[in-house]
């Protein structure tokens, strides 16, 4: 592959230490394309907006600003797995490098630590790369085995997409991206309401019957449009649909038994691997999907 | 009496106003004070000035006395300058040997508490009046002829009723319409609230009469390419597009359009029919012909296709041309009317709502043709994806209005007009459900809140709550809204098998050109620009050409009917004279000093690049000069020309430095000098006075027409005298807009004053004792607030800091005014 | 200060009152609200009319606040460009300021602070990374994270986390 790119890899707390498989099937497509990443050392959680930002905004930019000062020191860009690590860096990144007070701020933070931020170095998702660096076209290169006949209900969440000035990522209200991710695979997007409604992930933490409650209109309108899948491109949105798919399930007295699949899990499919060797773990079966693309576990 | 001898006989009258003036200033003292001022020979106080005895007075003293110039100190000149002026000319003095002073809004009511130092600063006002007076010289008024005749661009209602009126006091009008037929909105609409009158049924019998009468000359499928002159004088270039039909051969049978193969969307039907291209806008067309669109015909090569003309040909009336050309029409008028209208907001920009993705979302306008019985479809509502007839119908409000990301502004009918489409339909479909979703209803006029109400009658419903997105379901292609409900505070979900828009109207496409073509200004939101927003809503800043209708705002019917005859009016005003006069405060190239006269090489253009009316010209090797009826007298030339070549009329640079020297002889230090806009500034300023804002008395107010023509050399000299501040402050500049009075006479002035302020500062002067505000005539509270601060700043330097850096500056202010001006008087200034 | 102080300094100043003024109560902010819908106590349009209303107390003690998904619907859409959702982050850290934090967060907060991850590593996934050929993750410097973390407010501090459990602050 001629693409010759290195970017600081940060898969964030959620891809390296619950779900490890997406970092391994990112990996593989970027690697697919000649993107080289590079590990970061001593980083720490991005920091994550719940527990840290809905805290106390200085410790988040504190937090973030070292994460990002990491990255300068290397001088790569960052690129990581996980909407919201994309989210919060590219935000703090952008407010550290417009607001001069937010500056001064994350640099007096850094400077206990003999480290300043200097807005030297961009934030990249995977799908960012994917799309805007690598395009479609190669990606359909690299299709061995197209999963036609595949109806997969596509989840942008909303962590690539909002503020869609900071994120970059296109028109938030009605995105092509993933749609078309998916579709260089063989399969088709299946339209269906509230697409860009959110997962509730967030905050079931805080309120589990309502995070349920709001990741259930999604489950139905896929079941409604008739989908075979689901396909998200966050692990909090895969957790909240997959893992738990049955709680929600047992929560409403419904069944929905609607397959998530991963985007990067997808590609590599096309691409040819098998499903064992991705190596995903989902809560809800995935052999129906399996079937209709005629693609074994082994 | 001898007006011409020189200064020689100052009348000065200080006027009580009642208690206004004299319940804080002592009326009597400042008379006596005036009247020990050099040149004045009389100086009287009296209880009203404006009145009939105060303004005999004058009179007489001018008769008596041989009074050859007359200062009155009153209320502010933007109240009275008229009156006197007026007062003065009927006892024989020019009327422009008249000066104010503004001891009222500028003096006692804004510094009702400051005791002596209101007497000080009224005294210095007078002085400063008087020494202006000096300098003045009679003037008068420029006479032009006046073209009878009047141009109206725009075949909207608007636009007609203004030809109508216009046509009927007896001018001869032209009306240049873009389409093929005049009408406009109006004709596209079914019906008209709050009567529901039939729109076309009211308008055609408008658009008929427009093309009956013998004094109009109707040129549609027209544009206006080129205007030159000034009131009075216009000399418009019309194209006039070629229909390749004759008009006067066309019976409008329609046999082209039955055999003609193109087929186009239809604009009159908003893209939701079909048109050939031949084609007659619609039935009540006006003009009455066909018209060949020749970007959609297959040529115009009778080889590719010639169908049309041989219809017509065996028709017998034969009245198709291939050959036809543009026409270039030329012709004078004396004033001219932009009624051009309105467009809509390009809906598929707001994506929450699916425009343009989900075929079941239409807008308001698509809606108007469909109920329209002589639509695309009859009469019948139906659903664009199936054509079934919808059970429910959902319209949403605000769409793009009142919206920061696309216009800010509220668009004003569509509360009235989507109430008039909801009953319409609920009287086609007494069963289809109706639900609106709005923000706010504005039914503000006669016989609207009663139509709201028989809206509520007829069981439409109403939600309060501006959706936030429409979906799609993609098996029925209906549409569910998602809104708050806030009158039961919930957030909720409708479904419903058509969604209305009610996107905001934006100025027409093509108005940026017109506005360059005329040299007329538009407003932050692109519509054009009135003169004055509330007493002058009809004229532009460009004398002679008047805007109405939607042009100048979106506005219903009535409204637009009411302008429409407004402009008429105010047309009619210069029409019926022979002569128009125009106000002499114009510019004057002097011949001996311009560069270009001097020395045939030099090219120097910059007093015509700096004017935005186009009023100066210059012959090649030639001096420039100024065509004083298209000069507006805004002084920017004058204030630019690098060779002091350029004066203006009673505002000339002498008497704007001896006013500047009155208003800092006593401690100057001490003192804001204040360059103010004649439209905005002073205006704003005037505001403080009538609100009662009160601000430190130390502040010296100098009037000019604009900011433009505050001139480097009057704040240098102002610094050279020892003023401890000057501010500079004009009409609004923003990103959103530019509020200059003369267009951009106020893009120079801070050109200017950010260029001299660093060279100030080069010599020492601190930058924050220049000051550039923009203050509107709507801004008395933030020009008490600015003086306010200014004057704190000005006591934190302190009067002995401020004389240390004036000294500092002073050797090179006297150098840099030497060499700019001729005037010994500056140079040998105060020490 | 105290948390109500703050809100309502932060609330009369200027440039953020002015911004909070254009709002006009149009609700497209709660209309497309995913909590919005599911729980109708919850109106962001509401939250911001009881800020322009000056009713501080209220939004800071109550369990609304932690309930944004912080999808930013809300900010993507407002005609007034006012950032709902950033005000909501606002009132979060003044809420969790004057101890109304969910226990579970703070649970997080503290994981952060001690161990710079805010969710610990798995048995199962350690088996996954190794059956993926995945290198070991890389250690935080918690050092440096910690001595960030002190120089703020952040509650998720051993000491503070006890306090904001019990509903002071220190």
């Amino acid at each position: 592959m001629e693409q010759q790119a290195r970017y600081a890899w940060f898969p964030g707390c959620w891809v390296s230490n619950r779900m490890p498989y997406i970092e391994a099937a990112d990996r593989r497509v970027l690697d697919a394309f000649g993107i080289e990443l590079v590990e970061m050392k001593g980083t720490s959680c991005c920091p994550e907006p719940y527990a840290v930002l809905g805290l106390g905004r200085d410790a988040w930019l504190g937090l973030a600003a070292r994460n990002l000062s990491i990255a300068e020191e290397m001088k790569y860009h960052i690129l990581t797995p996980c909407p919201g690590c994309y989210n919060t860096l590219k935000t703090a990144n952008a407010s550290l490098r417009t607001n001069p007070s937010q500056r001064q701020q994350g640099n007096d933070l850094l400077s206990k630590v003999g480290r300043e931020f200097k807005g030297e170095i961009d934030v990249e998702h995977t799908i960012s790369v994917l799309h805007n660096k690598i395009g479609l076209e190669k990606i359909a290169s690299t299709v061995k085995h197209p999963l036609s006949g595949l109806r997969a209900a596509t989840h942008y969440g909303c962590h690539l997409l909002k503020p869609s000035r900071v994120t970059g990522m296109g028109d938030p209200e009605r995105p092509k991206f993933l749609d078309q991710l998916v579709e260089v695979t063989g399969a088709e997007s299946v339209p269906y309401m509230r697409k860009t409604l959110c997962c509730g992930g967030p905050i079931s933490s805080v309120d589990e019957n309502v995070s349920y409650a709001i990741a259930r209109e999604k489950l139905l309108k896929v079941k409604q449009a008739g989908g075979d899948c689901l396909v998200v491109a966050c692990p909090a949105c895969m957790i909240q649909y997959d893992t738990n798919q049955h709680s929600i399930e047992k929560t409403f007295s419904e069944t929905y038994e609607i397959p998530v699949l991963y985007h990067t899990e997808l590609l590599c499919l096309a691409m040819g691997m098998t499903f064992d060797e991705i190596g995903f773990h989902h809560q809800v079966k995935v052999d129906k999907v399996l079937e209709k693309i005629k693609i074994s576990h082994a | 009496m001898d007006q011409d001898s020189g200064p020689g006989r100052i009348g000065v009258y200080v006027c009580h106003c009642g208690l206004n003036i004299a319940g804080t200033l002592d009326c009597e003292s400042l008379a006596k004070y005036a009247s020990t001022l050099p040149n004045v020979h009389v100086a009287r106080d009296n209880r009203y000035m404006c009145a009939d005895p105060g303004q005999a007075l004058i009179k007489k003293d001018i008769k008596e006395l041989g009074l050859n110039r007359v200062v009155v100190a009153a209320c502010s000149p933007r109240m009275h300058e008229p009156t006197f002026r007026k007062c003065v000319s009927e006892a024989g003095l020019n009327p422009y040997l008249f000066e104010m002073a503004n001891i009222r809004e500028h003096c006692s009511w804004c510094h009702p508490h400051a005791g002596d130092l209101a007497n000080e600063k009224a005294r210095d006002l007078v002085a400063s009046a008087v020494a202006k007076a000096r300098h003045l010289t009679p003037l008068e008024e420029i006479e032009v002829g006046v073209e009878q005749r009047a141009l109206v661009i725009g075949g909207g209602v608007s636009g007609i009723q203004a030809v109508l009126d216009l046509s009927d006091i007896g001018f001869e009008v032209y009306l240049v319409e873009r389409e093929p037929s005049i009408g406009g909105r109006m004709a596209q609409l079914d019906k008209t609230f709050p009567t529901l009158d039939c729109s076309i049924c009211i308008l055609g019998p408008l658009m008929v009469d427009v093309s009956r009468r013998s004094n109009v000359k109707l040129l549609a499928y027209s544009e206006v390419e080129r205007v030159d002159g000034y009131v009075g004088n216009f000399r418009v270039t019309v194209t006039r597009r070629p229909h390749y039909v004759d008009p006067s051969k066309c019976n409008a049978c329609g046999e082209c359009a039955k055999v003609c193969p193109v087929e186009v969307p239809n604009d009159f039907e908003v893209g939701l029919g079909w048109r050939k291209a031949i084609y007659t806008p619609f039935p009540q067309a006006v003009p009455s012909t066909y018209v060949l669109d020749d970007k959609s015909c297959l040529g115009l090569v009778p080889l590719a296709c010639s169908k049309c003309r041989e219809a017509c040909d065996k028709s017998g009336a034969q009245a198709i041309n291939y050959d036809a050309r543009p026409d270039i029409v030329e012709f004078k008028v004396g004033t001219i009317i932009v009624a051009t209208g309105y467009d809509l907001l390009d809906a598929s920009a707001i994506r929450e709502y699916g425009y343009g993705v989900y075929p079941n979302v239409m807008t308001c306008l698509e809606l108007e043709r469909m109920i329209n019985a002589a639509g695309p479809t009859g009469g019948k509502i139906i659903r664009p994806s199936d054509g079934k007839t919808p059970k429910r119908v959902a319209f949403i409000q605000c769409v793009g209005s009142r919206d920061e990301r696309w216009r800010g502004y509220c668009s004003g009918f569509c509360c009235m007009y989507t109430i008039k489409n909801a009953v319409l339909l609920k009287d086609h479909y007494p069963d289809l459900e109706i639900h609106i979703f709005y923000v706010d209803m504005r039914t503000t006029f006669k016989g609207y809140e009663e139509f709201y109400r028989r809206a509520r009658e007829m069981g439409i419903k109403f939600i309060r709550g501006k959706p936030a997105e429409v979906s799609e379901d993609p098996t029925t292609s209906n549409l569910v809204v998602f809104s708050e409900n806030q009158l039961t505070g919930k957030a909720m979900s409708l479904e419903a098998e058509i969604v209305v828009l009610s996107q905001s109207a934006v100025p027409r496409v093509g108005t940026d050109k017109l506005t360059r073509t005329l040299n007329i200004m538009t407003d932050g939101s692109g519509f054009l620009l009135e003169a004055h927003p509330k007493l002058k809503p009809i004229d532009t800043s460009t004398s002679g050409i008047f805007i109405c209708g939607c042009a100048q705002g979106p506005k219903d019917i009535p409204f637009s009917v009411a302008q429409g005859s407004a402009a008429a009016a105010r047309a009619a005003r210069i029409l019926s004279r022979d002569k128009w006069l125009i106000e002499p405060i114009v510019a004057s190239v002097s011949r001996d000093l311009c560069i270009r006269g001097r020395d045939p090489k030099a090219g120097c253009q910059i007093c015509i690049t700096r004017c935005a009316f186009k009023a100066i010209g210059a012959e090649k090797e030639q001096p420039a000069m100024v065509n004083p009826a298209k000069c507006q007298g805004c002084g920017t030339c004058v204030a630019e020309c690098p060779h002091n070549a350029i004066t203006q009329m009673h505002f000339t640079d002498e008497q704007i430095l001896s006013q500047i020297r009155e208003l800092l002889r006593n401690e100057p230090e001490k003192k804001i000098l204040a360059f103010l806009c004649n439209w905005c500034s002073y205006a704003g300023a005037d505001l403080a006075g009538t609100s009662r804002f009160e601000y430190p008395p130390n502040v010296r107010t100098v009037r000019v027409m604009c900011s433009g023509r505050v001139d480097r050399d009057f704040l240098m000299a102002a610094f050279m005298m020892g003023a401890g501040m000057v501010l500079v402050s004009g009409c609004r500049l923003t990103e959103l807009g530019n509020d200059c009075h003369y267009i951009s006479g106020n893009v120079w002035a801070k050109k200017r004053v950010e260029s001299l302020r660093r060279v100030l500062e080069g010599m020492g002067i601190s930058g924050e004792r220049l000051r550039l505000e923009w203050i509107s005539a709507a801004e008395g509270q933030k020009f008490a607030e600015l003086i306010r601060n200014m004057d704190d700043k000005l006591k934190t330097f302190g009067p002995s800091k401020i004389r240390e850096e004036n000294d500092r500056a002073k050797a090179n202010l006297e150098r840099m005014l030497r060499h700019t001006t001729p005037s010994p008087q500056v140079v040998s200034a105060r020490t | 200060m105290g948390a109500t102080e703050k809100l309502r300094a932060l609330a009369e100043e200027e440039s953020f009152r002015k911004k909070l003024a254009g709002c006009y109560q149009c609700g497209m902010c709660t209309g497309g609200c995913p909590v919005a819908h599911v729980k109708p106590d919850y109106n962001p349009r509401r939250m911001l009319e009881a800020i322009i209303l000056g009713q501080y107390d209220e939004i800071l003690s109550s369990d609304l606040v932690w309930l944004c998904t912080s999808c930013h619907s809300c900010l993507e859409r407002c005609p007034q460009r006012i950032e709902v959702s950033g005000l909501l982050v606002e009132l979060r850290n003044l809420a969790a300021e004057s101890g109304n934090v969910p226990k579970l967060l703070l649970e997080r907060a503290k994981r952060i602070a001690e161990t710079g991850q805010s969710t610990p590593i798995s048995k199962a996934s350690l088996v996954w990374r190794e059956k993926l050929n995945l290198a070991p993750v890389s250690p935080v410097n918690v050092e440096e994270l910690q001595a960030i973390l002190q120089a703020t407010k952040f509650p998720g501090w051993p000491e503070r986390t006890r306090s904001h459990a019990n509903g002071t602050t220190s």
